[in-house]
């Protein structure tokens, strides 16, 4: 154990604890001849105070709660039909997995370019049903942050598909059986039988989709760039903007601490959730 | 709703369907293939689209409506990958998913089995923390990374994004390694043992092949998400050590975007990733849930 060990205290533990020594400095790299100056908790009074992080972390969740929602409806609907006795049921399977191995930046990429107003192939569509002429689903503030949930569920719901697919096929056949003996209806096996025993993988989906979906960055960055105005500005590239692009390197790393903390308290929540289970 | 009923024991069941059950089962399956294939139509058009984009001039790029037909033309990629010169980027690629899967599979591995083997101080906690550090926002430590590589002259070399990923897959690694040694019975090593063998030659001549599958499942994730990677590329590297996540995005500038010839990188990163996953298909459930589900 002990070089993954060392690897990890080095690469992961002394990192973080030069973060928590940041988020107690003034140190900012648009004026690195000022010296870093020891600050105590000015940095986190800021955050308690700052709007645009309240913001951000109210649509961030908004924007989790919405994709993994129907991520996990859609997911389990595609996993429910590609498990059943239909024909090609592997070749189904590999067709539908792709969009979820595509990179998240060559996403952004590709929905940037069809949702462009001029020559997007998405918005000649919406513009020949008369949606958002002379403008487009990522420039109304209105419709941004729906239009980044719908990338992220065409990204992700292969993801939440394979998942639960694997896991439907791992259940034992008898309670099967034993419905169909005792007559029920397709509705009643799927609500009695297979739910029930398909809770655990469901956790475990939820729990990889919710982290994942709050440290939303690569492909809403691409898109819209936390645009239009603050719509789509979420957690993390809150904490980018501040840190890497103002170069506020102080205060960027007690959001990001701040982020991480959050992250913490969910994952404990779900592992808890796991573990009771087992 | 009825529909969408799966019965894995379909067949022993058979004889006891009535023939309106029969009837039902036909429009529950016609009912299947539709919505399957509007799934799948949904999911392979934006690829698609843009594939074929990587192919075309200039003209039929910004062409409205889409011109159904064009003449194909390479273009693009020449463009590209000779004279903007992205097969540079292209070899940093590789050169950082070898040596990150490299470094995170061999170290992960050896971890894992001795996680699996041995009793450690509070060895439970280690691993839910290193696995939180795997699910944290990426942010917090790309701060430091990118604060202390610029200090040791790491900034902007492969070595510096290797280790960084790395450390991002470890965890990953070591989850899915742990179920793989568990699930393999102690006795095997014991026999190798009593006959001579020590715990280190017993791990590689006797253990190591016996989860071959589970190396193979940890490389693959690995190599998928350190290909795709883009955040700390984009942060830790500017130049030399550039990786084509991180390159594509110059295109996007403002006087305009470059499309054809973005589409051409893009379809240079998708492709090979998009067929290694279809074909290493059985291994990514495991490996992406960390061994949770097999």
């Amino acid at each position: 154990m002990s070089p993954a060990f060392l690897y990890l205290t080095g690469v992961g533990l002394i990192p973080f604890f030069y973060v928590i020594a940041l988020s107690f400095m003034d140190y900012s790299l648009a004026y690195v001849y000022l010296p870093r100056v020891f600050v105590g908790f000015k940095n986190f009074r800021t955050l308690v105070f700052d709007e645009w992080l309240w913001h951000a972390l109210r649509i961030t969740f908004t924007y989790t709660a919405l994709a993994v929602s129907l991520e996990l409806l859609i997911g389990l609907v595609l996993a429910i039909l590609t498990t059943r006795n239909i024909r090609g049921k592997a070749i189904w399977r590999s067709l539908l997995l792709v969009p979820m191995v595509v990179s998240p930046i060559v996403v952004g990429l590709i929905w940037l370019q069809m949702l462009n107003p001029d020559f997007g192939v998405i918005a000649y569509f919406l513009h020949e049903l008369g949606l958002f002429v002379g403008t487009g689903p990522t420039i109304e503030p209105s419709t941004a942050l729906l239009t980044t949930v719908l990338m992220d569920v065409w990204h992700w719901t292969p993801f939440v598909m394979l998942i639960l697919g694997a896991g439907i096929l791992s259940l034992p056949v008898e309670p099967y059986e034993a419905a169909v003996v005792d007559g029920a209806s397709s509705w009643q096996v799927f609500r009695h039988v297979t739910l029930p025993l398909l809770t655990p993988v469901i956790t475990v989906v939820l729990l990889l989709r919710t982290m994942d979906a709050l440290r939303i960055f690569d492909e809403v960055w691409i898109l819209t760039g936390g645009g239009p105005g603050s719509v789509t500005r979420y957690s993390v590239i809150h904490a980018y903007r501040i840190s890497l692009a103002q170069f506020d390197i102080g205060y960027g790393a007690t959001i990001s601490l701040f982020l991480f903390f959050i992250t913490l308290v969910l994952c404990s929540f779900f592992f808890n959730l796991l573990r009771r289970r087992k | 709703m009825l529909f969408l009923l799966q019965l894995t024991s379909q067949e022993k069941v058979e004889h006891m369907l009535t023939s309106q059950r029969k009837a039902r089962t036909r429009v529950e399956n016609a009912v299947s293939y539709l919505i399957l294939g509007a799934a799948t139509i949904a999911a392979l058009f934006p690829l698609v689209w843009m594939i074929l984009m990587s192919f075309k001039t200039r003209v039929d790029i910004f062409t409205m409506p889409p011109p159904l037909f064009f003449s194909p033309t390479l273009n693009n990629y020449f463009a590209a990958f000779i004279e903007k010169n992205f097969t540079k980027y292209l070899v940093n690629s590789l050169v950082v998913v070898s040596g990150s899967t490299i470094i995170a599979v061999s170290l992960g591995s050896l971890a894992a089995y001795s996680f699996s083997r041995f009793k450690m101080w509070a060895d439970k906690h280690i691993l839910f923390d290193i696995l939180t550090f795997r699910m944290a926002p990426l942010i917090v430590f790309i701060i430091p990374f990118y604060m202390i590589w610029t200090n040791l002259g790491m900034y902007d070399t492969h070595i510096g994004l290797i280790i960084a990923h790395a450390a991002f897959n470890m965890p990953l690694v070591v989850w899915l390694m742990l179920s793989f040694f568990d699930g393999l019975p102690r006795d095997l090593e014991e026999a190798a043992m009593v006959d001579g063998c020590s715990r280190l030659v017993t791990f590689f001549r006797i253990v190591l092949p016996l989860v071959a599958p589970g190396l193979a499942a940890s490389a693959v994730i690995c190599i998928i998400f350190s290909w795709n990677e883009f955040f700390f590329a984009m942060v830790l590297t500017s130049v030399y050590a550039k990786t084509l996540p991180a390159a594509i995005t110059g295109f996007v500038t403002t006087r305009g975007t470059l499309w054809g010839e973005m589409a051409a990188v893009a379809t240079v990163i998708i492709v090979p990733v998009l067929t290694f996953a279809i074909i290493v298909q059985k291994y990514l459930v495991r490996g992406l849930t960390f061994g949770a589900i097999k």
